[in-house]
């Protein structure tokens, strides 16, 4: 991964959370606040103040990584900030001070975020949260990147199913949490936007 | 100095609570507020920005106290942030009667732990 498409990934996340903005505060309207998608939709928008940093040649990865963290932290209201925002922050020195990685290195600082999510937000698979998404994908990506070829198109896919499949579970995490039994039948919105940041992987690193 | 700070999602509900806390302990204690500035919600760097505030009028120690799930998550990236010289201790303990049962007991002589035991024996505390 070059910086540039570390930009880029943040850029296209961006772009496809925008788009799926209502969609998303209609998922969280259902078992949550409703405001997923305008929250997620604001932080990332503030983002487009970094990438008008002038310095280009002195930005490297370990930074930029601190950076979306920092602006995620204080731009996103609710869980969704403080998971994804002190995740970046604290993997960010996995990252190189350098304006490249190789694969083992970035599947290292998912791993890490993904890790640092799931320890902030006391959550595991099948608590209908992103972790739903985030942990089977990153050990996906792991597991394929160990064999040789990671093929995210596959990956991007079974991201937007494992979305899908919370919607059997039953809150135990989270704002729905409060539902009970009532959280069942409804698509997580945290999963649901994590399954767009996967997307972005594969558009602008599975090239 | 032992302060306190109540992270909630609503700004009103703070200030409420913080209002109550003052005619119930005085207004001797040091005692911040955090989240709803705009819209509801509370984040880690309105929890920074608090921290700095109690530190700067002599806190060397810090009790969170928070309504709902993601004021902690907001509570706990804030407090990694923050670094070192100030003593922060989350507290797992119902909102309002927790952070009163806590002022109570700092405004009465106790420490960080006696408070802190006061706000978790909260729980306890049936209403009817």
């Amino acid at each position: 991964m070059t910086t540039e498409q570390f930009v880029q990934l943040w850029q296209c996340f961006g772009t496809v959370v925008r788009a799926h903005q209502e969609h998303l505060d209609d998922l969280d309207r259902a078992i949550g606040d409703g405001d997923h998608g305008t929250n997620l939709t604001r932080g990332l928008g503030k983002m487009q103040d970094l990438w008008k940093d002038p310095i280009d040649t002195e930005r490297n990865l370990a930074d930029l990584s601190k950076k979306v963290g920092m602006t995620l932290l204080s731009t996103v209201g609710g869980a969704s900030g403080a998971l994804w925002g002190s995740a970046l922050v604290k993997a960010a020195p996995v990252l190189p001070s350098a304006s490249a990685c190789d694969d083992e290195t970035l599947v290292l600082w998912i791993e890490t975020f993904v890790s640092n999510i799931e320890e902030r937000g006391k959550a595991q698979v099948g608590d209908k949260t992103m972790v739903d998404v985030m942990r089977p994908a990153v050990n996906w990506l792991k597991a394929s990147t160990q064999e040789g070829s990671a093929r995210l198109p596959v990956l991007r896919e079974l991201a937007r199913q494992w979305s899908e499949d919370t919607k059997d579970l039953q809150a135990r995490r989270g704002r729905a949490s409060y539902l009970g039994a009532r959280s069942i039948g409804h698509v997580d919105p945290g999963s649901f936007s994590s399954a767009l940041w996967w997307a972005c992987v594969d558009r602008v690193l599975g090239g | 100095m032992v302060g306190m700070l109540l992270v909630s999602h609503s700004r009103r509900l703070a200030d409420g609570l913080r209002e109550l806390i003052q005619q119930l302990a005085g207004d001797t204690l040091a005692l911040g507020t955090a989240g709803g500035q705009e819209t509801l919600g509370a984040d880690a760097g309105m929890v920074v920005k608090e921290f700095e505030h109690l530190r700067a009028l002599g806190c060397e120690a810090i009790l969170v106290f928070g309504d709902l799930g993601s004021a902690f998550i907001a509570a706990e990236t804030a407090r990694d942030l923050l670094g070192d010289g100030v003593e922060i201790r989350i507290v797992d303990a119902p909102f309002v009667e927790g952070s009163v049962a806590a002022a109570m007991a700092l405004t009465t002589g106790g420490g960080v732990d006696d408070a802190v035991e006061a706000a978790q024996e909260a729980y306890e505390i049936r209403k009817l």
